[in-house]
């Protein structure tokens, strides 16, 4: 219900004021409008219903201590009005960035591997830096998120609900995205179930159907919420699970999860298969922590390129053939780069990305002459240090070049050597 | 081919049928029959955007209407996008029981309205009426709590008047708390858009977990599911606490002295 009108100003507790200029929607607490603070467009959330003395305590702390990262719509100070009534300013969400349930509902569409990847990074980031301090989400589901289709930046709002740790909201969750052993009632949500809520998250970034739900689930004609408690509690089973073939995605209702899923390299199918198996269901301990997860994601970033033959985004690993069905011609790759856990094949247009943030740090280009000889050129404004097989140490300024050979080694923030 | 070339469809969702059971019988007649209307028309919009948005579950509705026969105004359930309200008219007698055989009849996976490939949620029921069955309703309700599609549904009555046979709904609900007395049309009106948009809601989402307070179950961490009839009872006493005209659950039973718009 639209409770206030364009151009009403809403007095905010730290002096400042919000005046009105839109009414953007409406959730299950309350609405949320445009507004302008100083000249600053941001966003309003005022609650339906009066929250609790505790709750708003607890805001006040998130709005003190400030945002973990920028990627959650974190509260910035609380606002009241006289006739009753409370709400908070956050900021607002960027233009093109998209509810994920309209990504579940195939409305929204990721346009690269490449946004996929960047999305599935910044999400695990944005909970890094959430859990690390000392915080938890509670309430980690399919709704809440929005993401841009193309780069893959991601918000994360309802942050009201972030708590620290060992305390709780009240609700704990969705059944289909709470960990089971908190379906089951052994244990309230700790980072360990966070992190169970986020994989089931990234599953759906890559895959667009939920990680749980097969023909186990579907066999049901009713979901009764018994059922929904044991589905997703104690006989929860893995669509792709290697010992048990009882929850396989059903050919014409999870089309998403069978299309997507051959197209995920090994890598990745492989931390999802065990991160779902019933050994680390069972052990919340061993689950992958946010930052493991940004490492498989860094690798699948080295390994994404554009197909020599075909010019399409590929996954490059060893001699496999290409993604797309219309060329699936190998990718030759004689020379890879290795260091800090990565391996990048070295193939003619490939991007290298030295950073955790992706940006390019260097290109590989053949040398354009009958030798068949590439080169990588440094991208990065600093020179960086190559030494050769023979103890020599080179400098390699900025947009110099260098030749792919065995064993020379370049050394940035890590130490990359290149191999056959 | 790039990503954006392999087809993707919306992700399997579960139906959620919402069946809208309305008394049309005679005395129904005039404004009661046009409140009815008039809300139902105006909730549509709201079921749709709720179905639009929901990622878990796809609302069809269908609506029975009975007065001296029930009667389905679709043939089979509509999804809330595609659906179309008629105006209704009120004539005949309040054959309650007939509807509930008919209702019992189309609550089948195999034979009735309930088929779906990917699975249904429990069906939210939510009946409307201003009287006391002319046949036999009991008779009619033995035989449908052998459903267990019936038997796990959310069902939610709406008393119109002070006519309205309140035991007969809270046997029809079997839940005290999940019976609303309109006593005029505006409260009408309101019992009937709170009613549609928080069992939609609740009953097409997954199940929350909570913690207990109170309940029965509890489980070693305190958490507990929470059962959405019971979530959906405690959503619509908050959504209508301030309606003027409104009773729920035991204080339905108690008999109104309020002045009674439709008499
Ligand atoms: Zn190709």
């Amino acid at each position: 219900m639209q409770q206030f009108e364009k151009g009403e100003t809403i007095r905010l507790e730290d002096g400042r004021s919000a005046i009105v200029d839109s009414f953007l929607g409406e959730g299950a607490q309350g609405a949320v409008y445009a507004v302008s603070v100083d000249g600053q467009r941001k966003a309003l959330k005022w609650f339906r219903k009066q929250p609790s003395e505790r709750f708003l305590k607890n805001i006040r702390k998130n709005i003190k201590d400030g945002s973990p990262s920028p990627t959650f719509l974190w509260p910035e100070a609380l606002a009241k009005v006289r006739t009753g009534g409370i709400g908070y300013l956050m900021p607002l969400k960027p233009d093109g960035c998209y509810e994920f349930t309209k990504f579940r509902m195939a409305k929204v569409r990721f346009s690269s591997f490449r946004a996929i990847i960047e999305a599935a990074m910044n999400l695990c980031d944005a909970f890094r830096l959430l859990h690390a301090n000392g915080l938890s989400y509670q309430d980690l589901n399919d709704g809440g998120f929005f993401i841009n289709p193309n780069t893959g930046d991601v918000r994360i709002c309802d942050c009201d609900n972030v708590y620290p740790h060992g305390e709780n909201s009240g609700i704990l969750g969705k059944a289909r995205y709470m960990a089971p052993e908190v379906v089951m009632g052994k244990t309230l949500p700790n980072s360990y179930t966070d992190r169970f809520s986020l994989t089931v998250i990234l599953f759906m970034l890559f895959c667009v159907d939920h990680p749980f739900e097969g023909f186990n689930v579907i066999k049901h004609p009713c979901l009764t919420e018994a059922f929904e408690q044991r589905l997703f509690g104690k006989d929860i089973c893995f669509i792709f699970n290697d010992e048990k073939d009882i929850n396989r995605p059903v050919r014409g209702v999870h089309r998403n999860a069978l299309t997507m899923w051959p197209l995920l390299p090994e890598e990745l199918r492989g931390k999802f298969k065990e991160q779902f198996s019933d050994r680390i269901i069972n052990s919340p301990q061993e689950r992958m922590t946010e930052m493991q997860w940004v490492d498989v994601f860094i690798s699948l970033r080295d390994h994404l390129m554009k197909c020599p033959h075909c010019g399409d985004e590929t996954f490059v690993y060893g001699n496999q053939p290409c993604l797309n069905p219309r060329c699936r011609k190998p990718i030759q790759v004689t020379y890879v780069m290795e260091g800090a856990g990565r391996s990048i094949p070295l193939i003619k247009g490939n991007i290298i990305r030295f950073e955790r943030t992706g940006v390019p740090s260097g290109v590989v280009i053949d040398k354009n002459d009958a030798s068949g000889l590439l080169l990588i050129k440094n991208l990065t404004e600093k020179a960086w240090t190559v030494l050769t097989p023979s103890g020599k140490s080179l400098s390699l300024a900025p947009g110099g070049f260098m030749p792919v050979k065995q064993d020379l080694v370049i050394s940035t923030i890590f130490k990359f050597k290149i191999n056959k | 081919m790039a990503l954006t070339d392999y087809e993707l469809i919306p992700t399997a969702r579960r139906v959620l049928n919402l069946f809208m059971m309305v008394d049309t019988s005679g005395s129904m007649s005039g404004e009661k029959i046009a409140a009815v209307n008039d809300a139902i028309r105006n909730v549509i919009p709201i079921i749709s955007t709720i179905n639009d948005d929901n990622p878990d579950a796809e609302i069809k509705i269908s609506t029975l209407t009975f007065a001296s026969t029930a009667n389905w105004i679709n043939s089979t359930p509509v999804l809330a996008s595609d659906f179309k309200w008629t105006d209704l008219d009120a004539e005949g007698w309040t054959c309650m029981g007939d509807a509930t055989r008919e209702l019992n009849r189309q609550l089948s996976h195999k034979h009735g309205f309930l088929a779906s490939a990917s699975g249904s949620y429990a069906p939210v029921i939510i009946l409307l009426s201003d009287g006391a069955p002319t046949d036999d309703f009991y008779g009619a309700m033995s035989e449908i709590m052998t459903n267990n599609w019936f038997k796990h549904s959310m069902r939610i009555a709406i008393a119109i008047g002070a006519d309205a046979d309140i035991d007969v709904l809270k046997t029809f609900t079997g839940n005290p708390e999940l019976v609303f007395r309109a006593q005029n049309i505006d409260a009408l009106k309101a019992v009937i858009k709170a009613t549609v948009v928080t069992s939609s809601m609740v009953a097409s989402r997954s199940s929350s977990v909570g913690m207990s307070g109170t309940k029965t179950g509890t489980a070693a961490s305190g958490a507990t599911l929470i059962s959405k009839s019971e979530e959906a009872a405690t959503a619509l006493a908050e959504e209508l606490d301030d309606v003027a005209g409104l009773s729920v659950g035991d204080e339905a039973l108690i008999d109104s002295l309020d002045f009674d718009e439709f008499d």
